[in-house]
């Protein structure tokens, strides 16, 4: 247990440092001077979320599900772990499926063009996924939803309101191929931000109040 | 009254140019672009890998604001490639694993950035390229790709200090 003496002591070094770097105690010191520059300087939907103090800044990030091989009946998971450095902050999905044809040993890979007449109306017909949040077993779906709802590179999947992910959080995806002839490979891109959280450790879900 | 109050005046703020101003106010339209060249019938699999970057002259930083890309031939724009980005200053990927090529918007519908992505002057950014697929398959044709990641570039102040892309 710390004496008073020693509090003391540490609070008046606080203060020192808090003159030499001009904030007031207990305030955040001054924004790096470049912030403030680009802060006057440019509109609001230009502004880089990558400049400011450590706990406040934020930074595009994409989070890859799939990447499996799904051959006709199979259903596989894929994880997501948002690393612990940041949260996540998902604002929009886009689906990459790749159909793979051909015989062992001479197999060929190409994406489902959504932009082709040939898959324009048959897409990644039978590919369906669910999307769970592991910590809460709460699903987004009742029901698994074809992979072909989803958004394409041109026109993503923007959700309505942005969905956080706490740090260390684990978002599971089913994919299940219910397609009697094709195998899939499927890529969903989570797009969005990653911020670090003061309190992170003070949140337990990732729905909360 | 200069140019830039004349403007202000008399442009809502959606048409106000960002090249004029003074010299630390200005901002103008940029773009890095990147080429990958695979040659002709390429053979991909494991092991497979291109690298490409592109460094932010010392004149201005740059704000990426978009990605998108485009391909040669059609056997291109459906290849199995990924691709993934990295700030070489800090290390810094910006995804968990390499994204698909076509998980990028292509031409004239690139991917928006839902945060500006502010960078460095003389900073780099290391693009990579490669397959998920666990054989050797050629592709045939001359294959190559194009990536433009677009933005502004903006003169800053101080900007000696910044180590990162992302620095507190």
């Amino acid at each position: 247990m710390a004496n008073e003496k020693d509090i003391a002591r540490l609070e008046k070094m606080i203060s020192e440092l808090n003159k030499k770097v001009g904030g007031a105690p207990g305030a955040k010191p001054a924004a790096p001077q470049p912030a403030v520059n680009l802060k006057n300087v440019l509109p609001p939907k230009l502004k880089p979320g990558n400049v400011g103090f450590i706990s406040d800044v934020i930074w595009g990030y994409g989070f890859n599900a799939g990447g499996v091989t799904l051959e006709p009946g199979r259903a596989i998971d894929s994880i997501v772990s948002v690393t612990q450095e940041a949260a996540f902050i998902l604002t929009k999905i886009t689906q990459t499926v790749y159909v793979r044809d051909g015989v062992p040993g001479s197999y060929t890979y190409n994406m489902i063009d959504y932009h082709d007449p040939d898959y324009a109306v048959s897409g990644a017909y039978g590919l369906k996924y669910t999307m769970t949040d592991a910590q809460s077993g709460r699903s987004f779906m009742t029901a698994p939803e074809s992979v072909d709802c989803l958004g394409t590179n041109r026109y993503p999947y923007r959700l309505p309101t942005p969905l956080f992910f706490l740090p260390n959080s684990t978002i599971v995806f089913r994919f299940q191929n219910n397609n009697e002839s094709n195998t899939y490979i499927p890529f969903l891109t989570l797009w969005g931000v990653r911020i670090r959280l003061d309190e992170a450790g003070s949140i337990l879900s990732t729905l909360r109040a | 009254m200069g140019l830039y109050e004349e403007l202000k005046a008399k442009l809502p703020a959606s048409l106000m140019p960002g090249n004029v101003g003074t010299v630390d106010s200005v901002t103008w339209d940029y773009t890095f672009p990147i080429t990958f060249d695979l040659g002709t019938d390429p053979i991909i699999g494991p092991g497979f890998i291109k690298t490409a970057f592109f460094q932010v002259q010392q004149e201005a930083a740059f704000i990426l604001k978009n990605v998108s890309w485009s391909a040669n031939t059609q056997d291109a724009y459906l290849a199995p490639l990924t691709i993934e980005l990295r700030d070489r200053q800090s290390s810094r990927f910006f995804q968990n694993t390499p994204i698909p090529v076509q998980a990028y918007g292509d031409r004239y519908l690139p991917t928006q950035l839902d945060s500006p992505l502010y960078i460095s002057p003389n900073a780099f950014v290391d693009v990579t390229m490669r397959t998920w697929i666990p054989e050797n398959v050629t592709l045939s044709g001359p294959i190559s790709y194009t990536f433009s990641f677009r933005g502004i570039r903006i003169r800053v102040k101080d900007a000696a200090d910044m180590l990162g892309n992302v620095f507190g």
